[in-house]
Order: C-alpha cells, then structure tokens, then sequence
C-alpha cells in the first residue's frame, strides 16, 4: 500500500469534510443570530411605536450568572477594635447592625457624584470596597444610601446588606452598616439578556405609551425576605428596570425582572423609601439613620 | 531552500492530524449546537413526589345525597353511600346540550330524582373533566347541584344544574348508560327506607327545609342519626426533603435556615417553604409576579388539584379511605385570588377543626394562575377506633338550633354532619372525632352548637 498517496487522498477528503462541517457551523450560528436580531428589530419597532425612550443598542447576548447565598454577618468586638485602631470612629455593635460616629467628620469634595465617597469607603468601613451608591433617602438628601454587590452587581433593595450614611454640611458624621457574607451556589446559569427582559415588560404593558426606561442594570434579589428575621438570604440574577413618564407625573416605577424565570415585580420609588422608613422607626432601640443627632446622643 | 521528500511526508503527517482533529472539534460544535439552545429554552419541571395521583372525580364529590320519590325525601351524608351513586352517574352519562332555565320553580317540580348537593360550588371547567360533554359552551358558569330526573328507558333524558347562591340554573340533555337505566328502573323505582340498604347507606327520612325564599331548599334527616365517635392517633406524612424536592425547581439553589428549632425555612429567592416542628405544620410561599396586567385565575380548582396531585397528594396512605376532597372555593375579585380548600374525609364523614393549623384542610392560593400559597399538615391519621355513638339532632332540633344562632339564617349555604377534632389533653388517644352538624356561612363551614349542650347531641353509646 502507498502510504503516501493515501495520506494525500485522506488530506483532501478531511478538507472538504471540513469545509462542509465548517459551512454547517457557520449557517447555524447566522439563523440563531438573525432570530435574536429579529427579535430585537420588533422590539425596537414597538418601542419606537410607543414612542419609548430608552438606551439605544440592547445587548441580545445573554450571557451566564450564579444564584447567591448571603450569611447575616455578626460583627465581632475583633472587627470593631480593628476599625476603631485604624480610623477614628466610635463604633456600637448591635448584633447585625454596626452603628458609627466619626471622631472627625470625614469631607467629601462632591456628595452628589457617587464616587466622591470610595475613599471614605474603603478607610472607613468593613469591607468598604463593596459597596455602591443607590440614592439619597427621599426626605433628606443629606442620608445616602449605599447598597452591597457581589462582583460589582448590586443587591437591590435588602436591608441585610446596606449602608447608611449621614452627612453634615458635606462631611460624613456617622453611618449604619449591615453586611452580608455572600458567595456563588448553584451552577451557572444562562441569563435573559436586556432585550428580552424589555420585551416582557412591553408583553405585560409595564412599559407603555410614551414611558422613558431610564435605567436598566442586572443585580441580585429576593422576592421572599420581607416578613421574618432570617440569617440566610438566597438572591436570585435580577434586571432592575426604572420607568418613568414625564408626561402622565407618574412616579418612578421599578421593575425586578427575574432573569432566570422571567417573574416580575414591582415597586414604585416612593414605596420603598416608605418602607425603609417604616422598618427604621419600628427599631425604636436602633438609632435612627435618618436623624443623626440621635447616633450622636447615643454616645 | 528545498524540502526534502521526508521533510514534505512529515508535513502531510501533520497537516492529516490536524485535519482530522479540527473535523472532530467541528462535528463536536455541531453535535453540541441545537441541544444547548432548546435547553435554555424549556424550564425544568418539578419531580412529583406522593403516594399516588388521583382522578378529579376522586376529589370532586358531592356531600349530600337526596332521593326524591313519591314527593318524598331520603338522604344520606355518607360519603360511601354518595360515593357509589355519584360514580355510576360521573361515568353513565353523556352530555349532549344545555339550556338555561331562568325560572327556578319550572326547575323544582320535577318529580321522582335524585338529587346531589356539592359541599361549595364548582367551574364548569371541572364539569367537563367530570363527565364526557359532546358540546364546548356552557352556559351556567359555576353550579352546586346536579338533579337527576328518574332516567326512563328512553332517549330525551334531562339532568339539572343549579346555582343555589344566584338562583339560576340549566338543563342538559344527556345520554344514559345502559347501567344507569337499569338501576332506576330496579333499584330506585324499588326504594325501600325500611330495607337492609337502606339502612347501610344510612339513608334517613327527611324533611324539606327552607328558611327564606332566596335561600337553597336544604333535606334533613327528620330523625336524628346516631353517627360513631372516634378517638385516633397521627402518624408523620414525610420528611422535609421529599417537599422539598418536589416545590422548588432547581435544587442547587436553595438554602435553609433553622429558626430555634422550631421551625425550618427553606429558600432559593423566589419561593418559600416553612416547616413547623410545633404543630408538623407546613407552608409554601411562591410570590407570584405583581405586573399591571393582573388577570382573574382562568381554572382555580383544577389547577390547584393539579398541584396537589403532583405535590404530595389528597391519599393521605394505601391502607385506608381517608383522603382529601374539594370542600370550598373562595374568589376573591378584589385580588384576583382563589382559594381552594380539600377536606380530609375519614369514617364517611368531613372532618373540620377549630385550629387553622390542623389536619382538617390542604389548602391552595391561587394567584396570576399560579399557586401562591400551600399549606398542609404533614401528618396523617394512623389508626382510629370507635368510641362512642352520639345521637345528632333531628330535624325539629336542628330548625331549633338555627334559631338559636348568631347568624342570620338566610346566610346558610350549605349544611351537613361531620366530624369535630377535639383535641383536648384528657383522652387517650391524640384527637377524638366527635360527629355534629356543620352549616356554611360566607363560606365557612361553622359547627352548628347549641347554647346549653355545646356539640349539639347527645352521647348514647358506651365507653
């Protein structure tokens, strides 16, 4: 036998196998692919329809996501000494909740630009670093509201794992913390990507004539952790979607589109202030972060 | 520079390998391509766990059977006497067409029938998965009783459906079985109060009974029965794990917390599911989404039985005839929610319990058509052993009773005899199971007490 010149007929054989398998490939991944363009094109369509406002651009590629378990931490006296020995501040342990007063109020050079307060962040508080702005508190624009994330993704709207911080004229004086040990569990899962998750909320007419989406970001929630005093949270991949409409004085709605099972829930802007404030009061025996001469009478 | 023969030889080598290797790796991706994709697609099904699943003619039964002959009344509440005629009915007759009746009396003067009196009113949903209906639309959008003429040998044969609370009612034409037929023209043209039959059905002589013009005509024994007590013990349905498996649909995702060793709570972000080691209690909480369309459940009852049967089901074990049974279904408009209640059903009777924690109910939330809530005991009745037979009130007492209590008596929807769980320390046994008679209020089925003897009856057996 040739060896030779079968090697030559494989080769050529094996090339145009190839080429046909390669071509199989290719025409697959164009048919998947104009199927999601397709998909956005009449989303786009309806949106421009309804004359919705939104960030042009969709991302249709979804991409992958675990679910998170978050531990209640309980900081220790260690913690606190730590904190206390670094920085300047008198810190009150109060089992989950850790409640400081700056010996010396720490400036911030722009309260309103969220990253301003990453160097008070990351000197001042346990594990500083993860969290992120949210928003001032409703009635008082002086209180902050800084929430944690888990490999930069916020979780949205847990009291477990949130930072409030007082300032007085533009210097921080004191902050409450709860923090949540979190970590991946599960496998990874293939996420709904933007699109998609605006395209349910047009199929369920949450977002409707004339609304403006004004910000979409994917981040971790709970729809069950509202009622009882649990140590372990699990936080499911979550778009939060912010609507608004100018035009009908509407407030600001926000959307929780599990990215997983495609539930949706809402809240408006309004109610979860009202809510927060309303937890805050009931803990008669906490300061309250929203008035800080409380924190400082505590002393 | 010239590459030799062997140089070029260990060139195609190369080449062949790679070759080979790369229309491996495609074949891989192509193999791999659609699969992947359909799998995203499809959402994983929870594993149904139970004892066995059950036809929705085992857990749609009514709770009374009347005999009307001779403009007179026989009824039983038994379970197993209804249970025989109400399943040679479900499976003997064919439905073909409806009208609507609006005149209530035009549907009253019907003559020899029987009659069946379900404990809460049903879906024609669930009518069609009862019996075989040759036609689509239904008129009557919800019934509580179904009257079933004397079927004669011919072809026209009628039954009549009524809605009891809106006063309106139809007629369908139906086809009988050759069974059927047959039984009327042996069994119920033959009827004998005084016979062994008779007796064994606990079928009682009654009486009419109707407090005001828009309220339902209700059939009472004119003698009181004597109905057996029972004192019995539970037994654990199952451990957490297999609940557990079966309610959430991914396992790897869910996390539990211990409460004092009270309780578990089991979560994975979306769906709750507690259980109570006090009371062997458990609930599951599955938050529906809260968009702007909200709409009505379009088939409660069917739906929640479809989640029972998969989610450890209405037969509570093998070895006896205790099991779940629809008994009742509140809408609520206002929430778009529908609550469905099964009752455990054990020695021929409903049990019902003052606790709302109890053995007495498997109770179903439904919201946006998903299940919202559940919650059950997981225990199940062990054993039970007669105690005692209790004399219930008859009809003249029962009329006595009515006007005793603190309701109006134009709100009774339904009454029935059924079994109290007293579960009071001085007994042997961990509950007892007193019979009495229960009327339905706002859709609440209340024991029906008297003022000085506080179950109503009197105890005539021995101890």
């Amino acid at each position: 036998m040739d060896w030779n010149r079968t090697k030559t007929i494989l080769i050529l054989t094996f090339l145009v196998f190839n080429i046909f398998l390669a071509s199989d490939l290719f025409k697959k991944q164009t048919e998947l692919s104009e199927i999601e363009q397709q998909k956005q094109v009449t989303i786009e369509d309806q949106l421009k329809n309804l004359n919705v406002t939104y960030e042009k651009n969709l991302p249709v590629q979804s991409e992958k996501m675990s679910f998170i378990s978050g531990d209640v931490h309980e900081f220790t006296e260690e913690e606190e000494k730590t904190l206390e020995e670094g920085t300047s501040q008198d810190i009150t342990l109060d089992g989950e909740k850790l409640v400081s007063t700056l010996k010396k109020p720490f400036p911030i050079s722009d309260p309103k630009e969220p990253s301003a307060f990453s160097i008070f962040l990351e000197t001042y508080v346990y594990e500083g670093g993860k969290y992120q702005y949210y928003g001032p508190a409703e009635n008082n624009p002086n209180i902050k509201y800084f929430v944690e994330t888990f490999e930069d993704r916020p979780i949205y709207s847990q009291e477990s794992g949130m930072l409030i911080v007082t300032l007085e004229d533009d210097k921080v004086v004191s902050y409450t913390q709860t923090y949540l040990s979190l970590q991946k569990i599960g496998k990874e899962r293939k996420i709904d990507p933007a699109s998609e998750t605006i395209g349910l909320l047009l199929n369920q007419q949450d977002i409707g004539l004339n609304d403006e989406v004004e910000n979409m970001s994917i981040g971790y929630y709970t729809t069950v952790a509202n009622e009882d005093e649990r140590d372990t949270f699990v936080f499911v991949p979550t778009w939060q979607v912010v609507v608004s409409n100018k035009k009908n004085d509407d407030p600001e709605k926000n959307y929780y589109v599990n990215a997983i099972e495609k539930t949706v829930f809402s809240d408006t802007e309004e109610s979860i202030e009202g809510e927060q404030e309303e937890k805050e009061s009931d803990n008669s025996d906490q300061p309250d972060p929203s008035k800080p001469k409380t924190v400082t009478s505590d002393e | 520079m010239r590459m030799t023969k062997k140089q070029f030889e260990n060139f195609k080598t190369i080449l062949l390998n790679v070759l080979v290797l790369t229309s491996l790796f495609l074949t891989w991706q192509i193999w791999t391509f659609e699969p992947e994709y359909e799998k995203e697609a499809a959402p994983t099904e929870a594993s149904p766990v139970g004892i066995q699943e059950v036809n929705i003619s085992d857990v749609v039964k009514p709770n009374q059977l009347v005999y009307h002959i001779d403009n007179q009344h026989f009824t039983s509440f038994n379970f197993n006497a209804i249970n025989e005629f109400y399943n040679e009915f479900i499976s003997g007759i064919k439905i073909k067409s409806f009208t609507v009746e609006n005149d209530m009396e035009d549907l009253e003067g019907r003559g020899d029938s029987v009659e069946l009196i379900f404990p809460t009113l049903l879906s024609n949903d669930v009518l069609k998965k009862l019996v075989s209906i040759s036609k689509d639309d239904i008129p009557l959008p919800t019934f509580d009783r179904i009257i079933i003429p004397s079927i004669a040998s011919g072809k026209n044969n009628e039954i009549i459906l009524l809605n009891t609370s809106s006063q309106v009612g139809m007629r369908a034409t139906i086809e009988a079985s050759s069974k059927m037929k047959e039984w009327y023209a042996n069994v119920f043209s033959s009827f004998d109060i005084t016979s062994n039959e008779a007796e064994e059905m606990e079928m009682a002589r009654a009486k009419e009974l109707q407090v005001s013009d828009k309220s339902p005509v209700f059939y009472l024994p004119i003698q009181g029965q004597s109905i057996a007590s029972f004192g019995g013990s539970t037994d654990e349905l199952a451990n957490e794990e297999d609940f557990k498996e079966a309610l959430f649909p991914e396992q790897d995702t869910v996390e539990k917390n211990t409460f004092n060793n009270i309780s578990d709570l089991y979560t994975d972000g979306s769906r709750d599911l507690t259980f109570n080691y006090d009371n062997e209690y458990m609930v599951f909480k599955n938050p529906p989404s809260t968009s702007s369309q909200f709409d009505a459940n379009e088939s409660p009852i069917l739906d929640a039985y479809g989640f029972i049967n998969k989610h450890f089901g209405f037969r509570v074990t093998d070895l006896n005839d205790d099991k779940y049974v629809l008994s009742e279904w509140v809408t609520s408009s206002q929430k778009n929610t529908d609550q469905i209640t099964f009752r455990l059903y054990t020695e021929g009777y409903p049990v019902y319990s003052s606790s709302t924690e109890d053995l007495d109910e498997v109770n179903v939330t439904l919201e946006n058509n998903d299940v919202s809530t559940y919650k059950r005991m997981l225990k199940i009745i062990q054993y039970t052993k007669e105690i005692s037979e209790r004399q219930l009130p008859g009809y003249e007492e029962v009329e006595g009773l009515l006007e005793e209590g603190s309701f109006k008596t134009s709100e009774i929807q339904n009454m029935t005899v059924g079994y109290t769980i007293d579960r009071s320390a001085n007994q042997p046994y961990d509950f007892s199971l007193i019979p009495q008679w229960f009327v339905k209020l706002n859709g609440t089925w209340t024991p029906l007490q008297s003022t000085s003897n506080a179950l109503g009856g009197e105890e005539v057996g021995l101890e």
